[in-house]
């Protein structure tokens, strides 16, 4: 009897607060895990941040309306895996990313950082978890290097894109009390003392990484430590500790401003819209055209690879919708970020744009010795091939 | 200081409140960590304003590193590797009946501390987080190092064993994925030893389980039911050695202020001077020294505000916690670095305000739970161990939600109590299992920058100070060895002659 | 304490094997390893651990070496604190017997929250939802079993504080910080 009141209660609760749907498949655990977050959803209300939560129903509601009744998705609160510890790039954008497909999709979407060893720790949770579409993952480049790194078994073919999401322009820094002023300076003194400037990166096989390579493979021969972030790298060069290192833009952006380091050029083939006074790489060294066309910290948003077309489907819209928000584009402007979700909408362009992007990472560390494996074991072709 | 009163409201208040009631609760139950508290706090506030999210979060955290205190005192398991420390005079105070004055004191100072820090966050932000960005890799290392020497001093009679004990935890801190390379050591092709072994299940083990089997040992010999001595603790008596925990609470804020370093060494090391300074405590340190108890609690509340300088200033955070209170920065778009504190004074503001509320918050939660809560220990032990049993196994669960780290607990929690019966100090491997992999990295980074140098040796010890930190660390080190000792004697009394 | 001092020996031979065996796998793995740069190898810092631990185990060793030459020397009652409890067999083997117990009641329970699988069942009285499972059965059975074992014999306390305890700890833990149970 207090069984079937409560089941009552539960399902009045949800229709009332919720109003999602009670499927018929297990009952009740759907019952259960609808109730809590009414539970939660009240709890806010009292906390006096009902607002945003009331908006969010009004919006379920919307949303349920206005697409067709093929899937009834998302149900219940997705979770968000950023496989980096909170406060990096991945983190902000993936958490900035759950605030506004929050609006869209009308379900919470909890983000939770499970970091470690490059990333691959959070995404093989995701690739455990059920292909349902609850578990949305948000990777960065590296992601693209597993395997040939030999981290773990992983590459983007196990999840299916939802969208590249943006680019963090890498910019090379020197203290404020470095000898050199330019580009041209540094890069003379490095080909003169070969494998004695000292240079900093966030990670082995990172973004940070790879430029180091690219240096080297134009002769420029550094050499490389590898920090815990970019973060802790550009503090090295801010203390006296390094010579030089190459940060994405949203970590220096507080330092270019207050002074403690001199940017010498955007390892890009174009200048930054926000920063018009830093040189592109290429103006300096014409000949690193073909390495500088991609960009070298890239985000992606992803879903196990056998979701249903459906959900996927959602997801793509709702995302469309958060890539038109002004809260998003202000963002992407605020950051200086490199708007990479713009450029690849439909499938087959996202797919030549991570085929290009592996086959020049992988086969650029894999000649320098930092890859363990040869990218053709996992049918990567080199660039130009 | 007005600007800083200009966020304060009512709501504000509130807010701080409610957060500092969940930190003391979260903090004093074993196995539930601030840094988890905060973590979930995260979730449920970043659609809040966030001068209503910081103010929760920094209840939380005030009153939660205190309240870590609050189980090491009265079960003999730290609430986080920074109240280790406590456990080593708080325990034996208490199993003497003392609870309530150890708790008292545990509280003054922990307020006293925690002012101190926030104070040095209000007036001293860019000058400290200068002195931060002046250590090199190479300090971090040494700084870690000398932590670990002093803790293998303060805890046993036999260095020795506790330098062992030092090196059992720098071997747990490498198991799984190495910080630097992601390359996978001592797992042995165990897949959930891939993510390394988390810190709690350690802390609940070495502490709480082994502390259940070791009562269960000890069962014929030890009473029942521990009977508290009544009596009150007068103000002026707790406060006797303030002159000490400024001293002590300037250790904290400054190791707080080091990323990675951060409570447990700032409170080791604050330990140590205490014993040092202390010439003839009322009661031996180690046995219940109210003095020993002062210098953990104000460092590792000193730490708090220690540890947001770097963060606000640099980006980095110094500790668990400030990492997840820099990820609620970004979520609200706010960017912690060099230009924060002039260009986002309010969130500085709220941060501050904030700090302060949940200072006072823990004053007065902490002299009105104190005689209640210490009630605890009279629980007869039959009924007392069974709980603390479910206890650690339902923290070392929610920490990872993996039953594997219960297994590990337990495996802990035999080490550990075969560690107490054969004399091992269980306090340095927790330590060392801290700060094995910031060790690690900074190390080897260290030397790498260095290879690349003319004179490796010179760039790697040749800053200043580097060669004040390596003095220090060998002296601990020699000092302690007993055949040193002996020679130093001799050499001293010579000198006399 | 003449057993004192050759465990100090043993201890040491048992940290210089566990020291060594760290050497030799950080060499080895060096060896296998794919990145032969020693001051970025992940094998740098073991195998510095590893030699620390040799050194220390040695200093054991010798210290119980020189413990043991005083003590046939004569002047034995040296430092070791009298306190620690006589080794007096039978009682000690009671001892270590009530925590190999006490261990395998911990095994049990732990089998239990890993294998069984106890649907989850909603209890409620309007709207209070109270939804319990495997952990909160056997974690009652636990402590009972737990209490009785450490001689609690009254009736009423072994029905009602694990049950009282349980429902706190679930409340706690389950509904008002939303951690996973087992």
């Amino acid at each position: 009897m207090k069984k079937i009141i409560a089941l009552t209660t539960a399902a009045a609760m949800c229709i009332s607060l919720a109003a999602c749907s009670v499927s018929t498949t297990s009952k009740e655990t759907e019952t259960t895990a609808a109730a809590t977050e009414a539970v939660e959803k009240t709890e806010g209300m009292a906390d006096g941040a009902g607002e945003g939560a009331e908006e969010a129903v009004e919006e379920a509601e919307k949303d349920a309306s206005g697409q067709e009744a093929s899937v009834d998705y998302p149900t219940k609160p997705l979770t968000m895996i950023i496989p980096y510890g909170a406060g990096g790039t991945t983190d902000t954008w993936g958490r900035k990313l759950a605030v506004l497909l929050e609006k869209y999709l009308g379900q919470s979407v909890t983000v939770t950082n499970q970091g470690g060893a490059s990333g691959s720790i959070g995404s093989q949770f995701v690739k455990d978890q059920p292909s349902d579409g609850y578990t949305l993952l948000i990777c960065s480049e590296t992601m693209g290097t597993y395997r040939t790194m030999n981290v773990c078994g992983l590459g983007y073919d196990d999840f299916t894109v939802i969208s590249p999401l943006v680019g963090d322009p890498k910019v090379l820094v020197v203290g404020k009390d470095s000898k050199y002023n330019t580009l041209e300076e540094l890069l003379e003194d490095i080909k003169a003392n070969p494998g004695k400037i000292t240079m900093s990166h966030s990670g082995p096989g990172g973004s940070g990484h790879n430029q180091g390579l690219v240096l080297g493979e134009l002769g420029y021969e550094v050499s490389m430590t590898s920090f815990d972030s970019g973060n802790d790298a550009l503090l090295g060069v801010i203390g006296g500790q390094v010579d030089f290192t190459n940060p994405n833009i949203s970590t220096l952006a507080g330092y270019i401003e207050s002074g403690d380091v001199k940017p010498l050029a955007v390892f890009s083939s174009e200048r930054m819209e926000a920063y018009p006074d830093i040189p592109a790489f290429t103006e300096a060294v014409p000949e690193s055209e073909p390495y500088l066309n991609i960009p070298y910290t890239l985000l992606s948003f992803l879903v196990n690879n056998d979701t249903p077309q459906e959900i996927v489907d959602v997801l793509k819209a709702a995302s469309e919708q958060v890539f038109a928000d002004p809260e998003w584009t202000e963002f992407v402007k605020a950051n200086a970020a490199d708007p990479v979700f713009e450029k690849y909408k439909d499938d087959a362009s996202v797919q030549e744009f991570y085929d290009n992007w592996k086959s020049v990472i992988c086969w650029l560390q894999y000649e320098n010795g930092v890859a363990e494996k040869s990218p053709e074991e996992f049918g990567i072709k080199k660039a130009g091939e | 200081m007005p600007d800083v009163l200009s966020v304060v409201d009512m709501r504000f208040i509130l807010m701080v409140l409610a957060g500092s009631v969940a930190g003391l609760f979260v903090g004093a139950i074993p196995g539930l960590s601030v840094s988890m508290a905060t973590a979930l706090l995260v979730s449920v506030t970043y659609t809040w304003e966030h001068s209503d999210a910081l103010a929760m979060i920094m209840g939380v955290y005030v009153v939660g590193v205190f309240s870590g205190a609050v189980s090491a005192i009265l079960i003999n398991i730290p609430g986080a590797p920074s109240s280790v420390v406590t456990t080593l005079d708080g325990y034996p105070m208490s199993k003497k009946g003392q609870a309530y004055k150890a708790l008292y004191i545990a509280t003054i100072y922990s307020f006293t501390g925690s002012l101190f820090g926030l104070l040095a966050l209000g007036l001293l932000a860019t000058p400290v987080s200068r002195i931060a960005l002046k250590f090199t890799k190479m300090d971090y290392f040494l700084l870690a190092l000398f932590g670990l020497a002093t803790v293998g001093s303060v805890s046993t009679k036999n260095y020795a064993k506790g330098l062992i004990s030092v090196m059992v935890g720098l071997v747990i801190s490498m198991v799984g994925l190495d910080p630097l390379m992601g390359t996978r050591r001592l797992t042995f092709g165990v897949q959930n030893l891939t993510g390394g072994i988390s810190t709690v299940p350690a802390l609940v083990g070495f502490f709480g389980f082994a502390e259940v089997l070791s009562v269960i040992y000890n069962r014929n010999q030890e009473q029942n039911v521990l009977t508290m001595v009544r009596g009150k603790v007068s103000l002026k008596e707790a406060l006797r050695h303030w002159k000490l925990s400024l001293y002590t609470s300037t250790i904290g804020m400054l190791v707080g202020a080091l990323p990675g370093a951060g409570g447990p060494v700032a409170s080791f090391i604050a330990y140590n001077e205490a014993k040092r300074l202390v010439k003839e405590p009322e009661v031996p340190f180690g046995e219940g020294a109210a003095e020993g108890i002062m210098a953990s609690e104000s460092s590792n509340n000193a730490c708090i505000g220690g540890a947001l300088i770097p963060m606000l200033t640099l980006a980095v955070p110094g500790d668990a916690v400030t990492a997840i209170i820099l990820s609620v920065f970004y979520v609200h778009g706010l960017q912690p670095g060099p230009m924060f504190i002039r260009q986002n004074p309010e969130a500085f503001h709220s941060i501050l305000a904030a700090g302060f509320i949940a200072c006072f918050a823990l004053l007065v939660l902490g002299l009105l739970a104190a005689p209640r809560i210490c009630k605890v220990i009279t629980v007869p032990k039959n009924i007392m161990i069974p709980v603390v049993a479910s206890l650690c196994v339902i923290g070392s669960f929610a920490c990872n939600n993996r039953l594997f780290d219960v297994a590990l607990m337990f495996l802990f929690g035999l080490t550990g109590f075969l560690m107490r019966r054969f004399d091992y100090p269980v306090a340095p491997l927790i330590l060392a299992m801290v700060l094995g992999k910031m060790m690690d990295s900074n190390f080897r980074q260290a030397v790498s920058l260095a290879s690349s140098a003319e004179n490796p040796l010179k760039s790697m010890f040749g800053h200043p100070l580097t060669v004040v930190l390596s003095i220090c660390t060998a002296v601990v080190l020699l000092s302690n060895i007993p055949w040193t000792k002996k020679w130093m004697e001799c050499l001293l009394g010579k000198v006399k002659k | 304490m003449k057993n004192k001092i050759h465990s100090l020996i043993i201890e040491g031979v048992l940290f210089c094997g566990s020291g060594l065996g760290l050497l030799s796998y950080s060499l080895v793995s060096y060896g296998k390893s794919f990145n032969k740069d020693w001051a970025q190898s992940p094998y740098l810092f073991p195998l510095i651990v590893g030699l620390a631990m040799t050194v220390l185990s040695a200093w054991l060793i010798g210290e119980g070496v020189l413990a043991g030459r005083k003590f046939a020397g004569g002047d034995g009652r040296e430092e070791n604190d009298p306190q620690k409890d006589p080794a007096g067999g039978g009682d000690a083997k009671g001892k270590t017997g009530g925590v190999a117990a006490a261990l395998l009641l911990c095994g049990i329970y732990y089998l239990a929250l890993a294998e069984l699988k106890i649907p989850y069942i909603t209890v409620g009285i309007f709207s209070f939802l109270y939804t319990f499972s495997t952990f909160e059965v056997a974690t009652v059975v636990f402590l009972a079993a737990m209490m009785a074992f450490l001689g609690v014999r009254k009736l009423p306390v072994l029905l009602f504080v694990p049950f009282g305890i349980t429902l706190f700890l679930s409340i706690a833990f389950r509904a008002m910080l939303h951690v996973l149970l087992p």
